[in-house]
């Protein structure tokens, strides 16, 4: 049950992630590049021990960008299902526990994978749907 | 390493870890099992086959500007493998333990020649490559 999100901004965009999913908010961390992948998953960051994913989320949900996930000054460590990702963001905003009653559907923003959208810190943030997200970055890199 | 001579034979025992023939890059190197590479050449001295160029093989774009080149032998399950790197190659050893598996079911066949990554070493990180497996999935 959705209790709590966290708000991230990439480039003008600001959207919400459930926060039970957020294991770690890292500094800007130089996370590795790899060659010939998909636009979606860049790279590779070393994280306690293990080599995790990257995944641009301005290219994962169309969002228009012209940063470079490379450039964004934090990182979110996030769980979603099995998988252990780092999510590049240009700003991250402190917990706020909602409602969930107060989530409604998608009508003033637009974003892919969302699931809905909530009223926090004077934002209406889309609610990144993270297992959609999952499913077609699997589909797309399977 | 001496050129013409097998890497593996210059190196330290394998029980101190991994060792490999480290090809440069920017933020990432890439790093060869000392075992499949059977000898290093000068680019003036390769008589043999045209070589591959390494950057082309990896996806890395186009390629970093030095003036060493070499020819890098290689010995893959079905065949001998000429390619053609630049910048200084260097040997290292990596523990075994310290190569971290790549989450393949996200970064696709791109990374399907990848063992894994290691981080614990000075400089940029490197991907460990089985040879075997170099050039498929591009």
């Amino acid at each position: 049950m959705l209790s709590a999100v966290v708000a991230l901004r990439i480039d003008a965009v600001w959207l919400g992630v459930d926060a039970s999913l957020v294991l770690e908010i890292l500094g800007e961390c130089p996370w590795v590049p790899l060659a010939g992948v998909a636009a979606a998953v860049p790279g590779v960051l070393a994280w306690r021990g293990r080599a995790i994913a990257v995944v641009d989320l301005a290219s994962a949900t169309g969002l228009s960008s012209a940063g470079s996930p490379a450039r964004r000054r934090r990182a979110l460590v996030v769980k979603f299902g099995p998988d252990t990702l780092a999510l590049p963001v240009d700003e991250v905003r402190e917990v706020q526990e909602i409602d969930e009653a107060s989530v409604r559907s998608n009508h003033a923003t637009r974003l892919r994978y969302s699931n809905g959208e909530i009223d926090v810190h004077g934002l209406t943030l889309p609610l990144l749907d993270s297992q959609a997200l999952m499913a077609s970055l699997i589909r797309e890199t399977g | 390493m001496s050129e013409s001579r097998a890497a593996s034979s210059a190196l330290p025992s394998p029980s101190d870890g991994l060792a490999l023939v480290i090809v440069p890059g920017g933020r990432l190197r890439w790093g060869l099992p000392s075992s499949a590479v059977l000898s290093a050449h000068a680019a003036s001295d390769w008589a043999g086959a045209a070589p591959l160029d390494w950057e082309d093989l990896v996806g890395a774009g186009a390629p970093t500007e030095s003036e060493q080149v070499r020819i890098l032998l290689l010995k893959t399950e079905h065949a001998e493998l000429a390619v053609r790197v630049r910048g200084a190659i260097e040997i290292g050893i990596v523990p075994e333990s310290e190569i971290l598996p790549l989450p393949r079911h996200l970064l696709g066949d791109e990374v399907a020649a990848a063992e894994g990554i290691c981080f614990a070493v000075a400089g940029a990180p490197l991907l460990v490559m089985n040879v075997n497996r170099i050039g498929h999935g591009r």
